[in-house]
């Protein structure tokens, strides 16, 4: 599969259906380019395409996986309301939604609620421009049950927000670590 | 994915301040037509009025001046709205577990000045779980302002430039076994006074994404302009989904 075509199955902004596989190939295939070479590939990929039809959210979750920053938290994603919200603590989930729990990123959030403009990903790819540093190695998620994950997914939730996952929390989170190997 | 393809009863298209018109269903609704007509022409912008000191006279501020016609030269003021509408991007569609989509743009014929638009959201019903679906819940704002930048030349941007002229109105699916209904009001407003001055910021509320925006009205709002409205019940419990509503 060609570049492009992993960024594209990885850029899905229906986050209902999100799936971790995907975002880590793309992650993968971007590293070995360096921080530079990953961000023009990802440019170059966004200026095919017409972002208004589809704004390819899928691949803010690709950039807050693909890179560090010094900061608490990355860059807060500004694409409407969701639940859960935002850590009343960023750093205490710093790639929320996303969490990576053994270099697999899952999505904490199903979907967003909006009535209004969400920003663009040029705001992100500029961020990660000046203040990112490619994350040191690929990922490598080991076979792990789905329980095992689930589990330590539960402690950082709890850490994070004082209470439990919501039954549709969980159901999300389960219908994407089934979906790994 | 199954969509709910019914664009509701009433215009989700060009809806102006007179208020939208019925469209039977089954029948090809205006919104339907404008996806295959050609993009029509945005209004030519009005001329801003020229004023002309009196006597050594206060020249009123721009809040106070309504649009009118003028050669331009001189003292160029914006032109306050007088007709405001949309244009559908993406037609409203109904999607399974309560997911609805919606993309316009605006058309005005206001220059030098700001759409402010004031969402109010409803939300209620119950997840699989038993948990009550709330604004609070789902991560609602039950009411917000909302702000797009107007230049000169009649130009519509958002979020301080970095976005265009578009509002997008979405819910997300609740899942299987969900059940509710939701909606939607946008009440249109025209103001010459750069709302960022009444304490509007870019992100200001999570559910206008990167607009200005703020849960206070900013100042020297005009009359309403018009109002848009969406909305759905869904009920996920049983065999299919369904999810049905209207938008105008």
């Amino acid at each position: 599969m060609s570049l492009d075509d992993l960024l594209e199955r990885a850029s899905s902004s229906d986050f209902a259906k999100y799936r971790p596989g995907p975002v880590v190939d793309a992650v993968n295939a971007l590293h070995p380019l360096g921080k530079d070479g990953a961000l023009a590939a990802i440019d170059r990929f966004l200026a095919a395409r017409d972002l208004d039809a589809d704004p390819h959210q899928g691949l803010f979750l690709v950039l807050r996986v693909l890179f560090e920053v010094d900061a608490d938290a990355h860059p807060p994603m500004r694409l409407g309301g969701s639940m859960p919200d935002t850590p009343p603590t960023p750093s205490s989930l710093p790639r929320f939604p996303i969490v990576l729990v053994d270099d697999l990123p899952l999505l904490l959030v199903s979907g967003y609620v909006l009535g209004g403009e969400p920003e663009p990903l040029s705001v992100h790819l500029d961020h990660y421009r000046q203040h990112g540093k490619l994350r040191a190695r690929p990922l490598a998620p080991p076979a792990l049950a789905p329980a095992a994950r689930m589990a330590k997914l539960e402690q950082l939730y709890r850490a994070a927000y004082q209470r439990d996952l919501s039954g549709s929390e969980r159901e999300h989170l389960l219908a994407q670590l089934a979906s790994v190997p | 994915m199954r969509q709910h393809q019914q664009r509701g009863v009433g215009e989700a298209g060009r809806s102006d301040g007179g208020g939208a018109g019925e469209a039977a269903a089954g029948k090809r609704t205006l919104t339907e037509g404008m996806a295959d007509a050609p993009q029509a022409a945005a209004p030519a912008p009005r001329m801003p009025t020229t004023l002309q000191a009196e006597s050594g006279g206060p020249v009123p501020g721009p809040a106070a001046i309504g649009g009118g016609d003028g050669d331009g030269e001189g003292g160029v003021l914006g032109g306050e709205a007088t007709n405001m509408s949309t244009g559908d991007l993406a037609a409203a569609t109904w999607s399974d577990h309560g997911q609805f989509k919606w993309w316009i743009k605006w058309v005005t014929d206001g220059t030098e000045g700001w759409i402010v638009q004031k969402i109010t959201n409803t939300y209620s019903g119950t997840k699989k779980d038993g948990t009550a679906i709330t604004n609070a819940s789902v991560g609602a704002v039950a009411a917000y302002y909302e702000a797009w930048e107007v230049d000169k030349a009649g130009g519509i941007t958002g979020s301080l430039g970095k976005t265009g002229n578009r509002d997008r109105w979405e819910r997300p699916a609740l899942g299987e076994g969900s059940k509710g209904s939701w909606s939607m009001t946008g009440n249109v407003y025209w103001t010459a006074s750069d709302p960022a001055k009444s304490g509007m910021t870019s992100g200001g509320v999570k559910n206008a994404g990167s607009l200005l925006s703020s849960t206070s009205a900013p100042k020297d709002l005009s009359a309403e302009l018009m109002t848009r409205t969406a909305n759905g019940v869904w009920d996920s419990t049983g065999k299919a989904p369904t999810h049905a509503g209207k938008a105008k």
